[in-house]
């Protein structure tokens, strides 16, 4: 590195502590085969403890690894009948929900990827969908939100999860649409960002929810677009890296919900787009393959299919097209007919 | 495993379970040791619990193992018989799965079941969710499950001693402090505070909430004051704002909590930009709310009979001066911090919209626009003929005449005054402020 680098890196840090420098050695082309070989190996060769320690997520994880898989064009490295039948076995009987893997409880986060799961495999027939129908609109509550489970906790993540769920069903019917955009809207913020409960902190992750949830119910009126995509694009530091609130680090998870949500705005010219991508090409791992929050940590499929997805939505020719509200193969979506709003 | 390993991890959680039934435990880690095989892994020094790591993975899977396999995969059938001795039984191994890895949600939901079929004391389950936050600061199962313990502690006491809401209250605000102390941006624990405080309007019968809303608004003006770049406590902040009870006549003993004098306070801000105001009389402390809104609205109510709306109005200005005056030093003793600038944002957004709400306009799509009354507001405004009028009269005129409003003009000149002297230190946040009033806030063609 030139003194004049190393000079203007010491200027970047003390104006924004918070934020991460990217060593020239760090990766800057799209390691697509390393990524196909690391998900499809991956939790081949963990021990008890670690799959023990993971169980109570396992269907997410299947969703992040294919849906990676599927925009990589390499779902037939998947086991696909093994999945189907694991999802199988994951449906409560009596509530008709889906748990993570038997025998936990049913929850709305791992019924939505299920369903994720099977419509990209288009296998609903695998379960009973009238019994996931009826689930999710058993938690939709008198003021319009949505439990994730019969315990009771309100958050803007299980509308979405609600939603994303009966549209992909084609099954919207079966709750109250507008009592689940009103609830969402009570969770905006004076920034125009949106938070897990009214009054609660406006956070990337949860604006991706609620934006998602205003498109799918065609909704997007509401917004205040102006402070929102402000606050959004305000996210990228320097090193070109996302993060989700203010200061704090960049989270290659949040070059995702920052972005689709920018978007589905049609504001996605407000970041950096060639800093965005350095930022996601050096949060890989060029040995294990796979990507990680930030460039050098340990890889996960949750973050490799924020990546690819992020990769997709900045147009990487290599990469099938993803949908930025579905977070699936926009073939899927088409497939399904589906067509959510997009400013 | 072995049959060795078995007995070893019983003995172990046994252990575990005699340590933890000491009192009181206030926190809970796992030290990194490799392996002393002839001492007990299980630590226990003043109120703090431990285990060491070696052992870990051999407890975590023989409890997650046996809790699946005996009371999860049959639920119907074991639980249908859940018996004094069964009970013992699962927490026996839901205490270390749960302290190891919190993020089992359906764990979670096993103790739910047994707190409302009474098998648990919520006392006891609230020592234990303390205990898991110490480790797992940002765990929103643990503090779900404490929301969940006190929803139904609440509902199977009807009859409740004096201090037992306040008992309460004392011990999540003090949960949350832990926690936030030892993570920054912690969502989920500002998120139960929030809780609690709603809470505590829920009870409000039980317990003086006005005074609860303005001890909180004290503590977080002198957390984020040690807290500078941590947004989720101004978030907080703004939130405690907003729930201030301006009407209450005990707004004085707030002000001496706060060891300051808001109204001095509204009167330096407009003679630091309107000099001419130093020699004038009126704005001593004497002086009716009416004079300071006829002087920052330009609007002399002499015959008004809205008294209550003014006095509103002007313990919000007072409120929201002082929290832009604290600010303003801030950034220029800090410098460069984001949280700081985002909360001066919400700060300039208050003030303004307390304009607007003056005027009975708001901005709607990017424009200003009259408010639209209901029909009962609308009867309520004309009572007042002067007002009422107003109304009417404004709606007549071009509404960005609210922008010759000395309140706006002495707002902007600060801003001013501030993003030049911020641009001194080269703090990149300056010109963003600037560009965020412009644009999000239209003020273009009137800064």
């Amino acid at each position: 590195m030139s003194m004049y680098s190393v000079l203007m890196n010491n200027i970047k840090m003390t104006l924004n502590p918070k934020d991460v420098i990217i060593s020239i050695d760090r990766p800057k082309i799209l390691l697509l085969k390393k990524h196909i070989d690391y998900l499809a190996k991956y939790g081949t060769d963990q021990d008890d403890y670690e799959y023990n320690m993971t169980e109570y997520l396992r269907m997410s994880g299947i969703y992040w690894s294919l849906t990676a898989m599927e925009l990589m064009g390499a779902s037939d490295r998947m086991p696909k009948d093994d999945i189907i039948s694991f999802i199988s076995t994951c449906q409560n009987k009596e509530s008709g929900g889906i748990s993570a893997c038997f025998p936990h409880d049913p929850h709305i986060l791992y019924t939505l990827s299920a369903i994720q799961v099977l419509t990209m495999y288009n296998r609903l027939d695998a379960i009973d969908v009238e019994g996931v129908v009826k689930f999710v609109a058993s938690l939709q509550q008198p003021d319009g939100s949505f439990y994730g489970d019969i315990w009771g906790e309100q958050d803007t993540r299980f509308t979405f999860c609600a939603v994303m769920c009966l549209s992909l069903l084609h099954r919207l019917d079966a709750i109250n649409v507008d009592k689940a955009v009103e609830f969402v809207l009570s969770c905006m913020n004076f920034d125009g960002g949106f938070g897990s409960k009214p009054g609660s902190e406006s956070h990337a992750g949860l604006i991706y929810c609620c934006v998602g949830t205003l498109s799918i119910c065609k909704r997007l009126d509401a917004l205040k677009v102006d402070a929102l995509a402000w606050w959004l694009c305000e996210r990228q530091l320097p090193s070109g890296g996302l993060n989700g609130r203010p200061e704090k680090l960049p989270d290659l998870c949040y070059s995702w919900w920052v972005i689709s949500s920018l978007k589905i705005l049609n504001k996605m010219r407000w970041v950096d787009k060639e800093r965005l991508e350095q930022f996601i090409m050096a949060c890989q791992d060029p040995d294990t393959g796979g990507f990680s929050d930030r460039p050098g940590d340990i890889t996960d499929p949750f973050h490799t299919l924020f990546g690819v997805a992020g990769l997709s939505l900045l147009g990487n020719s290599k990469i099938k097209p993803v949908n930025p509200v579905y977070c699936m193969p926009q073939e899927t979506i088409d497939r399904l007919k589906l067509k959510p709003q997009m400013l | 495993m072995d049959d060795f390993h078995n007995g070893l991890v019983e003995k172990i959680i046994k252990e575990l379970d005699s340590a933890l039934a000491k009192s009181p435990l206030t926190e809970f880690d796992i030290v990194p040791v490799e392996s002393t095989k002839n001492k007990t892994p299980v630590l226990y020094v003043n109120s703090s619990v431990a285990l060491e790591s070696w052992c870990v993975k051999h407890v975590y899977n023989y409890c997650y193992g046996d809790l699946i396999e005996d009371f999860l995969t049959h639920p119907k059938r074991r639980l249908s018989r859940v018996s004094g001795l069964t009970y013992k039984r699962i927490m026996l191994l839901l205490n270390p799965t749960l302290l190891i890895n919190p993020d089992v949600t359906t764990l979670w939901n096993k103790r739910r079941e047994l707190m409302s079929k009474r098998y648990l004391d919520w006392v006891a389950e609230m020592t234990f969710t303390r205990l898991v936050l110490s480790r797992k600061t940002k765990c929103n199962d643990a503090f779900s499950y404490r929301r969940f313990v006190i929803e139904h502690v609440m509902r199977e006491t009807p009859e409740r001693p004096p201090h037992f809401v306040s008992t309460i209250l004392e011990d999540e605000f003090d949960v949350c402090t832990m926690t936030a102390d030892k993570c920054p941006n912690n969502y989920h624990s500002w998120d139960h505070r929030r809780w609690t405080l709603e809470f505590a309007s829920k009870y409000r019968a039980e317990i003086d909430s006005t005074i609860v809303f303005y001890n909180e608004y004290k503590f977080i003006v002198n957390w984020t004051a040690r807290h500078v770049s941590d947004y989720s406590c101004f978030h907080y902040r703004q939130h405690c704002l907003k729930k201030l009870n301006l009407l209450d006549e005990r707004w004085p003993v707030f002000e001496k909590m706060l060891e300051a004098d808001l109204r001095e306070n509204v009167q330096k801000f407009i003679e630091a930009s309107d000099p001419a105001q130093k020699t004038n009389k009126s704005f001593k402390k004497t002086i009716e709310d009416e004079d300071i809104i006829a002087y920052l609205f330009d609007y002399a109510p002499n015959d008004c009979s809205c008294y209550t709306k003014f006095y509103e109005t002007c313990r919000k200005i007072e409120i929201y001066i002082y929290e832009l005056i604290q600010n303003t030093d801030f950034l220029k003793f800090y410098k460069y911090h984001e949280a700081l600038w985002y909360h001066r944002r919400f700060i300039v957004s208050e003030i303004l919209t307390t304009m607007y709400d003056f005027f009975e306009i708001e901005r709607v799509n990017g424009k200003l626009a009259r408010k639209k009354l209901t029909p009962d507001q609308l009867e309520t405004l004309q009572k007042c003929q002067k007002c009422g009028n107003r109304y009417c009269e404004v709606a007549d005129k071009e509404l960005d005449w609210v922008y010759n409003c000395p309140l706006y003009k002495i707002l902007i000149q600060h801003e001013k005054a501030v993003v030049a002297d911020r641009r001194k230190d080269m703090d990149r946040h300056a010109g963003r402020h600037e560009n965020y009033l412009k644009c999000v806030h239209g003020l273009a063609a009137h800064y």
